[in-house]
């Protein structure tokens, strides 16, 4: 299949509005697009690609929003058949039929396209000076391997070596032997680690076997150790007591020896002579508390006498509190009639300037008939203030009322419509919709019929990819479901794969019995076999020999003897000889024969394998028989495809009901635009204009005039319906104003009569305004409570003055009766005071002369008992009371001794558990204390030893049974390590898995490197050495293939007798040589498959003029191949080519200006 | 007039305490710390499972262990397990399975007292009088029971509820070997209300009269083993067994979430978001639980492009939005990309240029064997030095053609990322 394109339109395109490239009719000459810099030829270029492949949604070529861009294309397929297309930039259909504008599939185009895509099209047809020098570059990297070089140039894929030692790269730095630091040695590492981690956490049987008897044998000496200290302890405490009555014993002598110092004793009580000291001491006491007590009692009697005498200077009814009341009452009324008088006199003075300020009153009028309380002042300022509010509300209703009425004016209708125009509106909108729905139904037509164009050639291709013409039949057809083919298959596969095992057995039987049969003839050469008569005729030869050896013994002939001898020698050696061949041989039957039987073995084994074989044959040809007699739908092709045939045929039965379905659409369609037509009618449409089935065209026209008027109609409704509720609101309104401007008169004349009933009892004279005779209120108002205040205070003036006169009166009653009369009230009440407290103080005085009589008499018979009681005690000691000091003292020794030696006596008669003192002196006669200290220190020491193991051991089992305790609750530390291996392994398993992709990866690229090689070595390698010579204006003479320094072949450019390796050659050559490789593996490329246009893009900018010339030609060559466009801003590259390839080879077109 | 009071066993099997997860590779932020022990956390759900239902008897149906103990704390755990039951008055029977039969993990631990194991001479019938109940059963006494052991059961006791406890694949699962193979009609014939199995880690109630259930294992340890696990709840009522429900107990979710590669997706942001919504549902559905989960981009070969060439890049643009969605709730084991067939099976295939062959000569290796043995040879190497425990299941098998044409589709991609396209190709 061949592309090539014809024309170009840019209808716009980023900067190209409407410019055409016009490449003709013919194919074959080479196609010269010049243009200056900025003439659009980058643009040009990037359209041709997205035309083929679509218009990037973020396009740089959209330079206006709102402005849709389009590639209008002609193209010609295999040279026979032209395609005129539009693709438009957007996501919808963007690629349209030209002529129709009806969507066109992009799996249509791409198959004319051959199935390449933007970026093969861009490696494989297009080619500019930095690719081509990119490209000559990697020749000289790849060092001219020709693999590489063959790939790189039909692949279009610029540094494919580079890129396949970045995927070896890969693949080792995922793992390389013996590298520790790529990630899967880590990994694997990691696993290794964690796996090692887990063994020496892990708790082992025995391990914990031992931690248990561990935990026993210490047990066990605890209580070893236990049973130890208990023996210990009561020897202990045997020696301890011992030990312990070593003292008591001592003491218990000393005590007794002291006693019997001390001799016979007088009981003398303890504390006698303490008690002695307490009498006497206690008789020195009272004797001077009794002489204290008598000398206070003259003293107090002379305190009582002048106390009486003080109390008696005032009588005893005097009310002292109550004097002191009346005086404190009338100093206080005296000051308040005083500040009362003042006030008085104030308050006359702003009566009289009130009076004044009022003026004299009506004739024959008195102040109290003018006189204004606050209550009715209240109601006079409410009354007016009404009437002030009432006189507003009447303006301001006047004032609505005035306006409703202009409004009302303002709003009579003067236009009025006829019901009818509404009706009308009513209809048209209804007809109006109808067309719309219309109108999208025809807008879908085209749409459907271009769908149903599109469906019925896709529907044909399928049908053809499904080798059938008749969609029915297809359908009808009985296809089995895809799972019966997957069966088949398997059971195919099965079925070769045993006939291919039983033809590799018959093959293996085959060769067994070849073998076999080459051992036996190899057997069979190994010459003439002796027999047993040979053997007996050697034998007898050699019998013969000897005789005539013995006789020519007898003969005594040396010389006869000796060859006699001889020849017996040797008839013995072939006798012998003999022999040794036919034991050889018995065994050589024997190989034989085995041999033998493993032919026979192996023929039977192949016979049978044939059968088997030929029985398998049958069987699959009996089962694919009856596959295909079962589905003979499936005829048509081979059973690995199957399941795509089914595929492919699912897709056309899907298109052919699709198409119908949109075949039935259409009918849908047509019958609603003839209906449509009444409605053309109705807005308005000339019947004469209409056809039975109206177009889109004059509905659309219809619609929009009938749109319009629609509007018009509703408009001048609105404008109605809205002077109709200005004038209803006005009316409304007048009405309200009308009723308010009533009720504010009202309102007022019913103010102005409560304002005037409000003043009228206060005679304010002749008719004034209301705030004038509000004020005249308010001033009389004032006058009324001035007056009001004076006379209350004259009233409170007089009786506070009668309060003072009782007052003093009484004060002057009681000092009469107290006899102080005259006096002054201040000495009168001290008086009174002085009395009263001496009064108070007599029975105290007469009670402390008692009480100091008591106690001197009580202190007298005190010391007379102590005295009795120290005559008694000398009395008993038998002593004077002077000695009973030192009595007492040895009574108390000796009792204290006794004591002692009772208690000694019960402790040793304890400590030795007897029962009597005798028997405790003889239990610890003869003991010798030092050694029993020894061996109690012993014992302790023991002890302690004893107690530190044990507690050691203690310990120890505590640990344990912890460690223990924490061994059965199972430790997961183990188990944790385990996880962590297994994730390192997950790891190392991943890594692992994209080790071997890429390796597999490299070493699949290098075979197909080397399967491209050997398959384009051959031709594509001569014409790239034709264009090589060429494009060097035959100062190279071509191309061949030599070894390179690996030992695989490498391309070497010829120069007459000498070859150049990719090393040697100039930068500029090497752009040439490249050159020809793309050349030469496009037209293999075009003529194995596709030809697509290439499109060169300034590609000989570092070309001289005469490797320019030689380029021309070669691309002139090319161009009869595949289309060439070349796109140059160099104008001398336009006029090299026009001189050097002439009109017929060259079609030379512009962008912008012309040189 | 009131009912029998429900008296509740429970069911469980295929405990494999301390068995590794396997298919976890960790990465950044993966919370390697919820899944750590995940078989012993499982194993405290079912005992707190017990206790929380007042169950009176525990049934545990062989496997409890994976194997011969590396380290004997895995028996110390169960047993201080068993103790938490005790305490709490439940009595447990356990039989051994293929996995810890008595050749396997002879007894060397000292259990406690209220648990009873099945022996491996003979089925045997323990009786639970208080509850009337007999349980039936016997042990593995080596890994590959190939005989019929249910027939040597004895019949069901009259006026019992009769338990048959059993390790055993009955007449065959995929996946699992068919050890004491027996069929359901055998069992049956027995005469048991209940048939508590154990061996497959797929729950599945075989039948209900009499009930025949797999609880499948107490927690999935692989992404083969996916959904809800646990054990199986019985409800008793007088003489017979009401009903039975199925109780998750795993710590750890597997699961596998599949996202078609849409025809409109136009870069790999659009998969991406809908992997986000997926792996949101999958994290809701899993109820708090880790879910481990699988991301696998399906799609025919042109639709992978839309992701990207970069694999590294995909897996953690997967994990970052799970992250986001679900917090350390999700742990991304791995992302995928499994190609599926062209929908037209055409595109690549028919282009003409190198790549196309390329690609062809990549399919090709995947559809036959001829084709893929030179290629495979160059990973020889690396399958003989990575050794087994690595490569197995990872390297194809070049027998297996479902192996190859996995492979060769990664095979197809790399290249596909690495020759794609020419850098600054402009025409």
């Amino acid at each position: 299949m061949s592309v090539r394109i014809r024309s170009v339109l840019f209808e716009p395109f980023g900067a190209l509005r409407g410019v055409e490239l016009d490449f003709g009719p013919v194919a074959g000459p080479l196609q010269v697009v010049w243009g200056p810099n900025e003439a659009g030829k980058s643009t040009a270029l990037r359209g041709i690609v997205d035309f083929f492949f679509g218009i990037p949604r973020d396009s740089s070529d959209q330079h206006e929003r709102g402005v849709e861009l389009r590639i209008r294309m002609r193209l010609v397929v295999d040279d026979d058949r032209e395609l005129d297309l539009v693709r438009r930039k957007g996501s919808k259909d963007p690629l349209r039929c030209g002529a129709t504008d009806a969507p066109v599939a992009e799996r249509d185009l791409t198959r004319w396209m051959g199935g390449v895509d933007r970026d093969t099209f861009k490696q494989l047809h297009a080619l500019d000076h930095v690719r081509l020098r990119e490209g000559a570059d990697s020749i000289l990297r790849g060092e001219g391997r020709l693999g590489e070089l063959m790939l790189e140039a039909t692949s279009g894929a610029t540094g494919l070596v580079d890129r396949l030692q970045a995927l070896r790269d890969e693949a080792d730095a995922l793992y390389r032997p013996r590298a520790k630091s790529t990630e899967l040695s880590v990994a694997i590492e990691g696993w290794k680690s964690a796996t090692r981690a887990m063994g020496q956490e892990s708790l082992s049987h025995t391990a914990w076997n031992e931690q248990e008897r561990g935990i026993a044998e210490t047990r066990q000496r605890v209580m070893d150790a236990d049973q130890k200290l208990k023996d210990a302890r009561i020897d202990l405490a045997k020696l301890e007591k011992l030990v312990l009555l070593e003292d008591p014993l001592a003491r218990l002598r000393h005590r007794r020896m002291r006693r019997a110092q001390l001799g016979p004793v007088a009981d003398v009580p303890e504390g006698t002579a303490l008690r002695r000291d307490e009498l006497a001491h206690e008789i020195a006491t009272a004797s001077g508390e009794a002489e204290r007590a008598e000398a206070e009692l003259p003293r107090l009697a002379v305190e009582l006498e002048s106390t009486r005498t003080r109390a008696s200077a005032v009588s005893l009814d005097f009310d002292r509190a109550g004097a002191q009341a009346r005086s404190v009452a009338i100093v206080a009324l005296g000051r308040a009639i005083a500040d009362a008088t003042t006030e008085l006199g104030d308050m006359g003075r702003v009566r009289d300037e009130a009076l004044e300020q009022l003026g004299p009153p009506p004739e024959g009028l008195a102040w109290s008939a003018r006189a204004v309380d606050a209550r009715s002042l209240t109601r006079a300022e409410t009354c007016a203030a009404e009437r002030r509010a009432a006189r507003i509300a009447l303006a301001a209703a006047e004032r609505a009322h005035v306006e409703a009425e202009a409004r009302i004016h303002a709003a009579t209708p003067t236009d009025a419509h006829s019901a009818a125009a509404g009706r009308d509106a009513q209809e048209l909108a209804s007809a109006l919709a109808a067309l719309r729905r219309a109108s999208a139904a025809a807008s879908s037509l085209d749409g459907l019929a271009a769908r149903e164009i599109e469906l019925t050639q896709r529907l044909g291709v399928a049908l053809a990819d499904v080798g059938e013409s008749d969609q029915d039949a297809l359908a009808a057809a009985s296809v089995p479901h895809p799972a019966v083919i997957d069966d088949e298959l398997r059971r195919r596969g099965a079925s070769e794969a045993k006939l291919a095992a039983t033809e590799r057995d018959l093959l293996g039987a085959g060769e067994r019995a070849a073998r076999a049969v080459a051992e036996l003839a190899s057997l069979r050469e190994g010459g003439a076999v002796p027999s047993a008569a040979d053997l007996a005729a050697a034998r007898e030869q050699r019998d013969d020999a000897m005789s005539q050896a013995f006789e020519a013994l007898d003969t005594g002939a040396l010389d006869v003897t000796r060859r006699a001898l001889r020849t017996a020698e040797q008839s013995q050696r072939a006798a012998d000889t003999v022999a040794d061949r036919l034991r050889h041989e018995a065994s050589r039957v024997e190989h034989f024969a085995r041999v033998d039987n493993e032919r026979r073995d192996a023929q039977q084994a192949a016979s049978a394998l044939e059968i088997a074989a030929a029985q398998a044959k049958r069987a699959r040809a009996a089962g694919e028989a009856e596959f295909a007699t079962a589905w003979p739908a499936l005829a048509v092709v081979p059973l690995e495809a199957a399941r795509g045939w089914l595929a492919r045929r699912s897709e056309a039965l899907g298109t052919a009901a699709e198409l119908s379905a949109t075949r039935t659409r259409i009918e849908e369609v047509r019958s609603e635009l003839r209906q449509a037509r009444a409605h053309l009618l109705v807005v308005g449409a000339g019947s004469n204009a209409l056809d039975e089935s109206p177009s889109k065209l004059v509905i659309d026209a219809a619609i929009a005039s009938a749109e319009s008027r629609l509007d018009q109609e509703r408009t001048a409704e609105r404008r109605r319906e809205e002077r109709a509720g200005i004038h209803a609101r006005a009316t409304s309104d007048r009405d309200v104003a009308a009723s308010n401007l009533d009720h504010a008169r009202s309102i007022d004349d019913a103010a102005d009569k409560a304002f005037r009933q409000a003043i009228g009892p206060h005679q304010l004279g002749a008719p004034q305004t209301t705030e004038e005779a509000l004020a005249t209120l308010i001033a009389l108002a004032a006058a009324t409570r001035e007056t009001r205040r004076h006379d209350r205070l004259a009233s409170r003036v007089g009786q506070l003055r009668g309060e003072l006169a009782v007052a003093q009166q009484q004060w002057s009653d009681a000092t009469s009766r107290a006899g102080l009369e005259g006096v002054e009230p201040d000495e009168v009440l001290r008086r009174a005071e002085v009395a009263r407290e001496a009064r108070a103080d007599v029975p105290r005085i007469e009670e402390a002369i008692a009480q100091r009589r008591d106690v001197a008499n009580a202190a007298r018979a005190r010391a007379d008992r102590a005295s009795g009681r120290l005559a008694d005690l000398a009395q008993r000691a038998g002593v004077p009371d002077d000695h009973l000091a030192a009595a007492e003292q040895r009574a108390r020794d000796a009792r204290a001794l006794e004591r002692e030696i009772a208690g000694l006596e019960s402790t040793v008669i304890e400590m030795t558990a007897t029962a009597t003192l005798v028997e405790a002196e003889a239990h610890v006669r003869g003991v010798d204390f030092t050694v029993t200290s020894e061996r109690t220190e012993q014992l302790r020491a023991d002890i302690d030893a004893l107690e530190a193991s044990r507690t050691r051991d203690l310990h120890d089992i505590g640990a344990q049974l912890t460690y223990l305790e924490q061994m059965e609750r199972g430790s997961g530390s183990a188990a944790d390590l385990a996880e962590t291996a297994q994730a390192h392994l997950t790891r190392a398993r991943g890594l692992a898995r994209r080790a071997a992709v890429a390796r597999a990866a490299v070493a699949l690229l290098e075979r197909e490197i080397e399967r491209h090689r050997a398959e384009r070595e051959g031709p594509v390698l001569r014409r790239a050495s034709d264009l090589f010579r060429l494009l060097t204006a035959e100062r190279w003479s071509g191309l061949r293939v030599g070894d390179g320094d690996d030992g695989g072949p490498e391309i070497r450019c010829v120069r007459g007798e000498r070859e150049r390796s990719v090393k040697e050659l100039s930068e500029g050559t090497r752009d040439q040589l490249y050159l020809a490789l793309r050349l030469a593996a496009l037209e293999h490329h075009a003529r194995a498959g596709v030809a697509l246009p290439l499109v060169l893009d300034d590609v000989l900018v570092h070309f001289d003029d005469q490797r320019t010339e030689a380029a021309l030609i070669a691309l002139a060559e090319v161009g009869k191949t595949v289309q060439v466009l070349l796109f140059t801003h160099e104008q001398r590259v336009a006029e090299i080519a026009r001189r050097v390839l002439g009109q017929g080879s060259i079609s030379l077109h512009e962008l912008g200006r012309m040189p | 007039m009131y009912g029998a009071p429900t008296v509740r066993i429970v069911h469980a099997a295929d405990l494999h305490v301390d068995s590794a997860l396997e298919g976890l590779e960790r990465h950044d932020g993966a919370p390697v710390g919820t899944v750590r022990g995940a078989t012993r956390r499982a194993l405290e759900n079912l005992v707190a499972l017990c206790i929380a239902e007042d169950a009176k008897l525990l049934l545990l149906a062989g496997d409890l262990f994976d194997g011969a103990w590396k380290d004997f704390n895995t028996g110390l755990f169960f047993v201080s397990q068993m103790k938490r039951l005790r305490e709490a008055g439940i009595p447990v029977v356990i039989a051994r399975g293929n996995h810890d039969a008595e050749s396997r993990i002879p007894k060397q631990l000292r259990l406690p007292g209220n648990v009873r194991e099945l022996p491996t001479a003979r089925a045997t019938t323990i009786a639970f009088e208080d509850l009337n109940v007999a349980v039936h059963g016997q042990s593995y006494a080596t890994v590959a029971v190939t005989e019929d052991l249910a027939a040597r059961y004895p019949m069901a006791v009259a006026g019992t509820i009769n338990v048959g406890v059993l390790h055993t694949a009955l007449d065959g699962r995929p996946g699992h070997d068919t050890y004491a193979p027996t069929t359901v009609n055998k069992l049956v014939d027995r005469g048991y209300d209940y048939w508590a199995l154990g061996h497959i880690h797929t729950r599945e109630i075989v039948r209900e009269d009499p009930w025949i259930v797999f609880p499948g294992n107490l927690q999935g340890r692989h992404a083969r083993e996916r959904g809800a696990k646990g054990a199986t709840v019985i409800e008793i009522e007088g003489r017979r067994v009401v009903s039975t429900r199925h109780a998750p107990l795993d710590v750890v979710r597997f699961e596998e979430i599949r996202i078609p590669i849409a025809g409109d997706d136009g870069g790999s942001g659009d998969a991406i978001d809908r992997a986000r919504h997926a792996i949101g549902v999958a994290h809701g559905e899993a109820g708090g639980r880790l879910l481990a989960a699988d991301v696998v981009f399906t799609g025919s070969p042109e639709r992978h492009v839309a992701l990207g060439p970069n694999r590294d890049r995909t897996a953690s643009d997967v994990r970052s939005v799970a992250l986001d969605v679900a917090g350390d709730g999700v742990w991304i084991a791995r992302v995928r990309r499994h190609v599926t067939a062209s929908p037209t099976g055409e595109e690549d295939g028919a282009r003409k240029d190198a790549l196309g062959r390329l690609i062809a000569a990549a399919r090709a290796c995947g559809a036959s064997l001829d084709e893929a043995a030179a290629v495979l040879k160059s990973v020889d190497d690396l399958r003989d030095r990575l050794g087994e425990s690595v490569t197995a299941g990872i390297f194809p098998d070049a027998a297996s053609a479902e192996d190859r044409a996995d492979f060769f589709a990664e095979v197809e991609e790399l290249l596909r990322a690495k020759l794609g396209s020419s850098p600054g190709s402009q025409p």
